[in-house]
């Protein structure tokens, strides 16, 4: 059967391992009828299932710890052609990704750009936005840390552009590859009317919009709650209503212009377009 | 001296000037490298060059002959190269050991794909060397048509006779020659002139198909280089007020496939023949939006079609 | 075991769940080909400015100003302008390979502005390249380079021509922008007389170097307009204005193509506003030769 390798990628605390683990969650049995779908187990699926555990019962997937990734590897099936693959996907530690804004690359992640024939781009930015940042430039009289602490770090960086220059470094590595960049927690994204993700990019991030407007032929922009809520909002009423939802596969949920419980459409756009 | 030339050119591109032994090297692997040219180098590096690009088969070659030459590698800035593609056409006209007849090819082969910039002039680079090789071609192009010598007298003296013997004529004569050259220039402006006043010609209603048909005759059929050095004059007494007429090339193309159909349409060997190639195929050739006049059109019409009968 | 080969075995697992283990730099892996840079697309330096050309040699705009001008605070806003708007003045910020530079300079604004020169010159790092890359509502893609080298070498500048002599970027610089504290100026008449000196020195080296000439195109930047809040302190602004404009004429040899007082802070200024637009437009592209239309030629001479 084909491999298909498709590179997990976001800073740390974007939702990748989440991501995955409700994958994995809501395709297992097979039945979701949705784009894809699990073919069968895989040989070995301690990690996803452990990981899995947690999501079940709304605690937060516990991150990889390891530098070296883990890579799972699901055997699916398109319910639009019918073709069989398995899916691969590398499970990085978060910090992997960062290292490489300050220049260090591991070998693990060379070799997993050079393979892969897509990009599943995972990115949380909160509701920070252009006019807020604004703001902060013509607000800025007080000085913000202490002069003896000053030292420059990747965290110092904007939130917006260290994923701008995590895209680059993945573009320039891997050339013209389709991408499905995902904002993770949609569910707490403040996106009054309603707008489509790209136009709520376009305002919100307009410089990751420029970015993957220029490079990119083959892009598509959407929101994912894999949690389906925020668990430290959770009292044990909405405990139970998300538990419902598990059960019905409609907690897990991704955005374009109206919701969608397939959470494997991002997965689909980049192997079928 | 030559070096120092190029030495202002490639650094007036940069911001950090690269040193003078490296351009007195450069310089000598252009020279080297002028031993090989061929036509199909010249449209390739003319195309590259008028689109502001150096192209990839140049950049290897001078890459490769450096590190021949030097035993070390070249890295050199994108637009380094370009200047030296422009720099090596140049030497190529300037030089002692090739042809007359290529270079006159070369010359030919940047002028016809100088339509590329049409309407675009501003920023091509090291537009002195590219007129300097424009003019190559108007140098030469004098010299094959002098025919200014009165045919009378050699009319009067063959035509009572009914064979060569009984002229008493030496073809050896320079002067009897010239009077012959003239004479055939003669013949040919009156056919020339018959077929511009017949109906064939006149009923032809669109003006960019009469300047077509008109200018593939000038080429092929009367041979105008050896009747002016250039063709405007004619086409602007013969086309004369409808010269002035405008179209986007498409429209121009579209009309001419269509009145003549594929069986007078000449195809083109040349890859600098980009409207022989655009009539003849009517694919897209990057000026497709561009406006023409009758008489522009005309002239680069003819000296595509003067390229591609070089070596009849 | 020896206690050195236990902690070398700590180092080695630290590394490895630090990921360093077997890693390569990702500056290698694209455009930003410096790998002795701390971080991936930080600011480059003067050697590496022929990078920039490929098909055409790009504007570049020098800021030039002693410590404390305002320079790095500036360039920052403009960058904060492209990277909040999708469409500024006309352009939509694609791309840089100096992203991190940029970063730099906003970090900077947070600092406190006492005494810090050396942690100053920490945080902008060595390198005074920064590049935008831009694209035009009609889809031409066009780069600006802007130099913002620390304000102390512009002193240096004041002393020594072995320094000048090291500078590659003002004689090829599109525009200069010269940068005056405006709060500073109007402190007191000293304090203008001090800039108008330092400006003196270094505009006369300058130009015995060749590093300006009258063909230089520049501005004059008056930053921290804001600070100068009073009647009394626009009164003498408006003086002093006038004759620091009257100096850079005089040592330049030509008029400066504007005058600015700007807040850099303020981004709804609208001469802040009015000076980025100028900075991040195109190059205007060499004449063109009229020979080259050699068509156009042979018609006009049979005319």
């Amino acid at each position: 059967m084909d491999k298909t390798n498709i590179l997990l990628a976001g800073l740390p605390a974007a939702g990748k391992s989440t991501y995955i683990t409700a994958l994995w969650a809501v395709e297992k049995d097979g039945k979701s009828g949705h784009m894809l779908t699990c073919d069968g187990l895989p040989s070995e699926s301690s990690y996803i299932d452990g990981m899995r555990d947690n999501w079940m019962v709304m605690k937060e997937v516990r991150r990889t710890a390891f530098a070296e990734p883990m890579e799972i590897d699901l055997p699916m099936k398109s319910s639009r052609t019918g073709e069989k693959i398995i899916l691969s996907l590398p499970d990085f530690k978060g910090e992997i990704y960062q290292k490489i804004l300050d220049n260090s690359v591991t070998e693990d992640v060379k070799e997993w750009c050079e393979k892969s024939g897509g990009i599943l781009f995972m990115l949380y930015l909160g509701n920070e936005s252009p006019e807020m940042l604004q703001e902060q430039v013509s607000e800025m009289t007080e000085p913000k840390v202490e002069v003896e602490k000053v030292v420059m770090s990747t965290n110092n960086i904007s939130a917006a552009i260290q994923n701008v220059l995590l895209l680059k470094y993945l573009y320039e590595e891997m050339d013209d590859v389709p991408i499905a960049i995902c904002f993770s927690s949609w569910d707490k994204v403040d996106n009054s009317g309603d707008k489509s993700v790209e136009e709520w990019v376009k305002e919100n991030h307009p410089c990751i919009y420029n970015y993957v407007e220029e490079h990119f032929s083959t892009y598509r922009f959407y929101g994912i709650s894999a949690q389906g809520a925020d668990y430290d909002d959770l009292d044990e009423e909405g405990g139970d209503e998300l538990a419902v939802k598990t059960t019905e596969k409609k907690r897990a949920f991704i955005y374009t212009d109206k919701v969608s419980f397939d959470i494997t459409e991002p997965i689909d756009f980049l192997m079928l377009g | 001296m030559e070096s120092k030339e190029l030495t202002r050119a490639i650094n007036a591109h940069l911001f950090v000037p690269i040193e003078e032994t490296l351009v007195e090297q450069l310089h000598e692997v252009i020279i080297l490298l002028t031993a090989d040219v061929d036509t199909s180098m010249i449209e390739k590096y003319a195309r590259a060059f008028f689109k502001n690009e150096a192209d990839w088969s140049f950049i290897r070659k001078i890459d490769q002959k450096y590190e021949e030459q030097y035993g070390k590698a070249l890295s050199l800035p994108g637009i380094a190269y370009i200047v030296l593609e422009v720099y090596f056409v140049k030497q190529c006209i300037l030089s002692d050991t090739i042809d007359i007849g290529l270079k006159l090819q070369i010359s030919y082969i940047v002028k016809n794909l100088a339509i590329l910039r049409k309407g675009n002039w501003e920023g091509v680079m090291c537009p002195d060397w590219i007129i300097k090789i424009y003019q190559y071609s108007d140098i030469h192009a004098c010299k094959l048509a002098n025919s200014s010598v009165s045919y009378s007298q050699i009319i009067k003296t063959v035509l009572p006779c009914s064979n060569w013997t009984q002229t008493g004529l030496d073809i050896n004569n320079q002067e009897i020659f010239n009077q012959l050259r003239s004479l055939s220039v003669a013949g040919m402006r009156g056919r020339m002139n018959v077929y511009v006043e017949s109906n064939a010609f006149k009923d032809l209603n669109n003006p960019f198909v009469q300047v077509y048909i008109l200018v593939v005759k000038m080429v092929k059929e009367w041979n105008w280089k050896y009747i002016s050095s250039n063709p405007v004059e004619k086409i602007r007494s013969v086309m004369s007020d409808d010269c002035k007429k405008r179209k986007k090339l498409s429209n121009i193309v579209d009309a001419i496939r269509e009145d003549l159909k594929d069986s007078d349409i000449i195809e083109p060997t040349m890859k600098s023949s980009v409207l022989l190639k655009k009539i003849h195929d009517n694919g897209y050739c990057g000026i497709d939006e561009r406006m023409f006049s009758v008489l522009e059109f005309g002239i680069y019409l003819y000296y595509e079609l003067l390229l591609e009968t070089y070596n009849d | 075991m020896t206690e050195v080969m236990a902690g070398e075995q700590v180092d080695q697992i630290m590394n490895m769940m630090n990921g360093t283990q077997g890693t390569t730099n990702a500056s290698e892996a694209g455009s930003s080909k410096n790998s002795g840079q701390e971080f991936f697309c930080d600011a480059k330096s003067q050697s590496e400015l022929n990078e920039f050309v490929n098909r055409e040699k790009p504007k570049l705009v020098a800021l030039v100003g002693f410590a404390d001008y305002g320079k790095s605070t500036f360039i920052g806003s403009l960058y904060q302008q492209l990277i909040v708007n999708l469409n500024y003045g006309g352009y939509s910020f694609v791309d840089s390979d100096t992203y991190v530079g940029f970063e730099r300079r906003v970090f900077l604004r947070r600092i406190n502005d006492d005494n810090i020169s050396d942690t100053k010159r920490n945080i902008l790092g060595e390198n005074d390249i920064l590049v935008f890359n831009l694209r035009s509502v009609q889809g031409k893609l066009h780069q600006i380079i802007v130099s913002d080298k620390a304000g102390e070498t512009y002193s240096k500048y004041i002393s020594s021509d072995e320094e000048i002599k090291k500078d590659i970027v003002l004689q090829s610089a599109d525009l200069i922008l010269f940068f005056v504290d405006a709060e500073l100026d109007c402190k007191s008449l000293a304090e203008h007389n001090l800039i108008a000196e330092k400006y003196e020195s270094v505009l006369t080296r300058l130009k015995a170097k060749g590093k300006i000439n009258e063909g230089t195109t520049y501005d004059v930047v008056f930053t921290k307009a804001d600070k100068v809040n009073t009647d009394e302190r626009k009164k003498k602004l408006a003086e002093r204005r006038a004759k620091i404009e009257q100096l850079f004429v005089e040592l330049t040899g030509t008029e400066a193509e504007g005058v600015y007082e700007v807040n850099s802070r303020d981004l709804n200024n609208e001469s802040l506003n009015e000076l980025f637009a100028k900075i991040i437009s195109p190059k205007q592209p060499t004449e063109a030769v009229k020979e080259l239309d050699w068509v156009k030629m042979e018609i006009e001479k049979n005319q």
